[in-house]
């Protein structure tokens, strides 16, 4: 038998002592970004706990970039505004764990990732803590009182408008008959499909088929496959999907000569999935905003460009008004509310009517805590251009919610 | 019938894909004893540097890749798997799974998560039909590249020195060191060569995704090694069949499983992957004179 | 068997001795972190959970040496289990009315949903044991990873009964920092008894020189089964406890990279002690805690340092490198640590 004792102990100093050096660390944790300097006590914290890497990034970080901007635009009236962002790197346990130093930290209120899986995890904290938290790019029955919390909003394009945006659309354009093709990797592009089928036989089109794939599959060659022997039977292939796997799946199509219209939604929004397509053409998909300069309302234009400016690069989704949409909103509540305390403040949103915010007008529905009525601009492809195709008021979304469980 | 053959062909493209990547594991681990995952990362390494050269054209960006692809096979080689030799070949497995999940992250930190998207016009696209079949050109190209790529290894193992010298080192790495063989050399060469293979593999599979993300090789090399275990790492052509049957099942699985259970096409195969593993734990094609090195 | 000193541990049955210096580490870290308060409790509360997970890991891969890759799995079972059998009925009814009765109409308290999720996960380990054992060296390493695999994609798909790739919400929150504590001292009291245990030993043979103790009479075989289907069940109470703490799971907080950072700590602390598996935890979560904070900027040592994005990921892989190339044994070198006071000889690695 041998004895080692110096080492052991050294070794448990020295734990202990790292252990120390990390509770007394964090006594001085105080993330300061993207804050408005200048702007004292009086400003509302928002607690920014999204992604800055990980797959929601893209989702997250443009409506981020708007909001930070608009809370420290000098010339902006009503409340002031002070964002505070942490990443929570796509992972739900990171998630809680950042909306916990947060809150901790004084936010008032928390922005949540774009993603249901990551929200739910941020949300578990705020809503205990009596908190109001949104999200900026989604909106759906679960971002609200019958999912997430009673607490938790949606401020993007609900999935319900998604899905009836892209039924009118297609319809509109004659294509009486579709193939369905749906990523199952999330449940989030199934539950677009999904109200799409519902609203699309509403308005008498049909189905001719159902192909799944998941977002990570290499190849999608046997789906295509079984598409490509429909055809002639189809005019539109229906996509439901998000980048990477949206962009493989749109390719593999047309590499195997599927050259039908490919109709998708906004999960597809954004080219820079599309570089290697070469000469993509008659492919749509759906955006709050277009982000190629050519939107119909001038001030999205001008927001993209300081956007470009302020970044160094052209935002790669129409997701940069949501930032700024966001920030109108809470604005015009907090101002109502005077203050962010979570009850009163939930109250005011709820009670809040139609709001102007730069991408247009948009409602916030008191049941599902969800935007119902937001425009929805049809982006369209052609040659590997992207750019505006059409405004769409798509009627009644709400009615969709049963159909989008 | 038509169905059945159509997806049968569809079922050779992408096993013709995982056979290519499950070469590369075979090669490694025959002269190596290393079941390297991270080569999954050398391949969204080598497609990150297709991307960065693109410009200069297919050749040019092809060059960049095999110089970035060797270079880092090298240097993999010469930090982390010669200082191991000796471990256990459980340990260099979990090893390197921490080499890719490092590499990985650190293209993470350096591309961001958004795919970069880039296409080369040389490379094949649209498809051949025959008799109302068809297949893409891209997955003709990859049958051949696995064809060309297992020609040309075989013929390098039997018909270079050095390649004599790295079938000993794989029979016998001790006595191969006895009797003069440059072991750091032939084990440099066989890392070099796996790196060459993977800008290959990058190259395939850039063009069908349309671009690169971190994870890109990530899918390809899970199955790429369940596929080389199972048909056999002791032999380059036992490790590429399991590739091939590995990526055929998955199709002929997303292909013929019933809507119901079309989720689940992962779960059988490695369902099939452990069954096969528990029956022929020597591979679907057995070496004679393979021993574990102890 | 470890010759008694003559300190005070003199007093506790041999069996406990190697779980002291884990036990107290455990405690004081838990104890520190909760008197520190928000998310230095956070952090803390995951890291107790992590204790559970990797000491349960090491019950089968530091006994046997043999590594599995399959045990995030259990981890991943345990929590599903765990969630399921505690959401409250009316909830599931509304928001999964497709699964089966059997989950459906019960809603169990947490403590007997963890023991039923650590049973659940004891028989199946039992069933994939039965054969993966059979196996050795690389092969081993490949099965264990296809089971982590198979679970993952069966949790991911089966949409009735998991919500598929959504995640679950509405856990009822039960586990408290106490509460990981005290499981987390049990779990590293049970690892304890097991590697004094005769089975222990037996384990421990067989991991030194396998044909010596097939030799001596050792089913090898049998007795890894054993211990794979105990480290299985504990590893499914970590499950338990993340998904208690966290109010919400899905499957992609599971799998490879999970897989990366258990294997990570077990390998850093030393993979052949229970010390190891304890400090290796221990040592990781601050790293990665600390570098997570240095992300997104923090207060060090009195100066503001702010790093890129992604640090704490790059550096939760460079330690597993550092240290299997430098340290290969671990931290520990696969040793139990004595108490730094009280006269008392030190356990040998392979008593």
């Amino acid at each position: 038998m041998k004895t080692r004792p110096t080492r052991a102990t050294s070794l448990l100093v020295g734990v202990i002592a790292v252990c120390a050096a990390l509770t007394a660390a964090c006594g001085g944790d105080d993330s300061p970004s993207g804050g408005s300097p200048g702007k004292g006590g009086g400003s509302t914290v928002i607690g920014a706990d999204i992604a800055r890497t990980g797959y929601i990034s893209a989702f997250d970080l443009p409506g981020y970039q708007t909001l930070a901007s608009a809370a420290q635009d000098p010339s902006a009236e009503g409340p002031e505004l002070e964002v505070k962002i942490a990443d929570n790197k796509s992972d739900a346990t990171t998630a809680a764990n950042v909306a916990t130093s947060l809150t901790d930290g004084g936010a008032d209120l928390l922005m949540i990732s774009c993603s249901y899986p990551i929200a739910a995890a941020s949300t578990a904290i705020s809503q205990a803590r009596n908190i109001v938290a949104f999200t900026p790019c989604t909106s759906d029955q679960r971002f609200g009182p019958k999912g997430l919390g009673s607490l938790v909003y949606g401020f993007g394009l609900s999935i319900q408008s998604e899905a009836a945006a892209m039924a009118e659309f297609t319809a509109d354009q004659g294509w009486k008959r579709v193939y369905l093709l749906e990523d199952t990797a999330l449940d989030y592009p199934g539950r677009v499909c999904s109200g799409f089928k519902h609203r699309f036989a509403e308005l008498g089109g049909t189905v001719a088929g159902q192909e799944t794939f998941k977002n990570d599959d290499q190849s999608i060659t046997s789906q295509a496959s079984k598409i490509r022997a429909h055809k002639g039977d189809f005019d539109a292939v229906v996509l439901c999907s998000y980048p990477p796997g949206g962009g493989k799946a749109v390719l593999q199509l047309r590499q195997a000569g599927i050259s039908t219209p490919i109709v998708s939604h906004y999960g597809m929004d954004g080219a820079f999935w599309a570089g290697g397509i070469p000469h993509l053409s008659d492919f749509y998909a759906l955006s709050p905003a277009s982000a190629y300069g050519d939107d119909p309302v001038p001030a999205v234009n001008d927001l993209a460009a300081a956007y470009a400016k302020e970044t160094g690069q052209a935002p790669a989704t129409g997701a940069f008004v949501y930032g700024a949409d966001s920030a109108s909103i809470l604005r015009a509540a907090l101002a109502k509310a005077g203050g962010a305390k979570g009850d009163a403040l939930n109250a005011a949103l709820e009670g809040l009517g139609t709001v102007d915010v730069l991408s247009g007008k948009v409602t916030i529905d008191p049941t599902y805590h969800a935007i119902f009525d937001r425009q929805v601009r049809v982006i369209r492809a052609t040659d590997g251009k992207f750019g505006f195709f059409k405004l769409l008021s798509p009627k009644d979304p709400a009615a969709l919610v049963p159909y989008t469980n | 019938m038509s169905a059945f053959v159509q997806s049968l062909i569809d079922a050779c493209s992408l096993g013709a894909l995982y056979g290519l990547e499950a070469l590369a594991v075979g090669l490694l681990f025959g002269v190596v004893r290393v079941a390297n995952f991270a080569l999954g990362t050398v391949v969204t390494t080598s497609a990150y540097a297709l991307y960065a050269g693109r410009d200069a054209g297919l050749a040019g960006a092809v060059g960049l890749a095999l110089v970035v692809a060797v270079v880092l096979c090298l240097a993999m080689e010469r930090l982390v798997f010669r200082p191991l030799r000796t471990a256990p070949v459980a340990t260099l497995f979990i090893a390197s799974f921490a080499v890719a999940f490092t590499l990985e992250k650190t293209l993470l930190l350096a591309f961001g998560p958004d795919q970069r998207s880039f296409v080369f016009d040389r490379m094949p696209s649209g498809v051949v039909s025959v008799g109302g079949y068809y297949v893409t050109r891209l997955s003709l190209l990859t049958i051949v590249l696995v064809g060309v790529l297992l020609a040309a290894l075989v013929g390098l193992l039997r018909g270079t020195s050095f390649g004599i010298r790295m079938r000993a080192a794989s029979d016998d790495f001790a006595m191969a060191r006895l009797v003069g063989v440059r072991a750091n050399a032939v084990t440099a060469g066989a890392f070099a060569i796996t790196g060459v293979m993977s800008v290959v593999v990058a190259l395939v599979l850039s063009a069908q995704v349309g671009g690169v993300t971190p994870s890109l090789g990530t899918n390809v090399i899970v199955f790429a090694l369940l596929g080389a275990v199972v048909g056999g790492l002791d032999r380059l052509g036992g490790a590429a069949t399991g590739g091939f049957v590995v990526g055929a099942t998955l199709s002929l699985l997303s292909s013929w499983l019933p809507d119901r259970l079309a989720g689940f096409d992962v779960s059988f195969l490695v369902a099939v992957v452990i069954a096969l593993l528990l029956l022929r734990p020597g591979g679907l094609v057995r070496a004679g004179t393979m021993k574990e090195r102890v | 068997m470890p010759r008694r000193g003559v300190g005070w541990a003199a007093v506790l049955p041999p069996a406990v001795v190697p779980a002291l210096v884990p036990a107290l580490l455990v405690a004081a870290g838990g104890v520190l972190t909760a008197w520190a308060g928000g998310a230095t409790e956070r952090a803390g509360l995951n890291a107790v959970i992590y204790v559970t997970i990797v000491v349960a890991l090491s019950m089968f891969s530091g006994t046997t040496g043999v590594i599995s890759v399959a045990h995030v799995g259990f981890v991943e079972l345990g929590a599903y289990l765990t969630a399921l059998l505690t959401m409250p009925v009316a909830f599931k009814r509304q928001v999964m009315p497709d699964m089966p009765a059997v989950l459906r109409t019960v809603a169990l308290p947490f403590p007997l949903a963890a023991l039923v999720a650590m049973a659940v996960t004891g028989v199946v380990a039992a069933v994939a044991g039965a054969f993966l054992m059979r196996l050795g060296g690389l092969q081993s390493a490949v099965a264990t990873f296809s089971l982590l695999l198979l679970v993952d994609s069966v949790v991911g798909n089966w949409h009735s009964v998991t919500a598929g790739p959504s995640p679950l919400v509405g856990i009822p929150i039960h586990a408290t920092t106490t509460i990981a504590v005290a499981v987390a001292l049990v779990t590293i009291l049970a690892a304890s008894v097991l590697r004094q245990s005769p089975l222990g030993l037996r384990l421990r043979a067989g991991r030194d020189d396998e044909v010596a103790a097939t030799g001596s009479g050792i089913h090898v075989v049998a007795d890894r089964r054993r211990a794979f289907v105990l480290s299985a069940a504990f590893a499914a109470l970590g499950g338990a406890l993340l998904s208690s703490t966290l109010g919400t799971i899905s499957p992609d907080g599971f799998g490879l990279r999970m897989t990366v950072v258990v294997l990570t700590m077990l390998v850093v602390g030393g993979l052949q002690s229970l010390a190891g598996a304890v400090v290796g935890t221990v040592v990781v979560s601050v790293l990665t805690e600390t570098l997570l904070r240095v992300e997104n900027g923090t207060t060090l040592l009195g100066a503001h340092v702010k790093g890129p994005v992604g640090l704490s990921d790059v550096g939760l892989g460079l330690a597993f490198l550092v240290i299997v190339l430098w340290r290969p044994s671990g931290l520990t070198g696969g040793h139990e640590i004595a108490l730094p006071f009280g006269k008392h000889t030190q356990q040998r690695k392979n008593p």
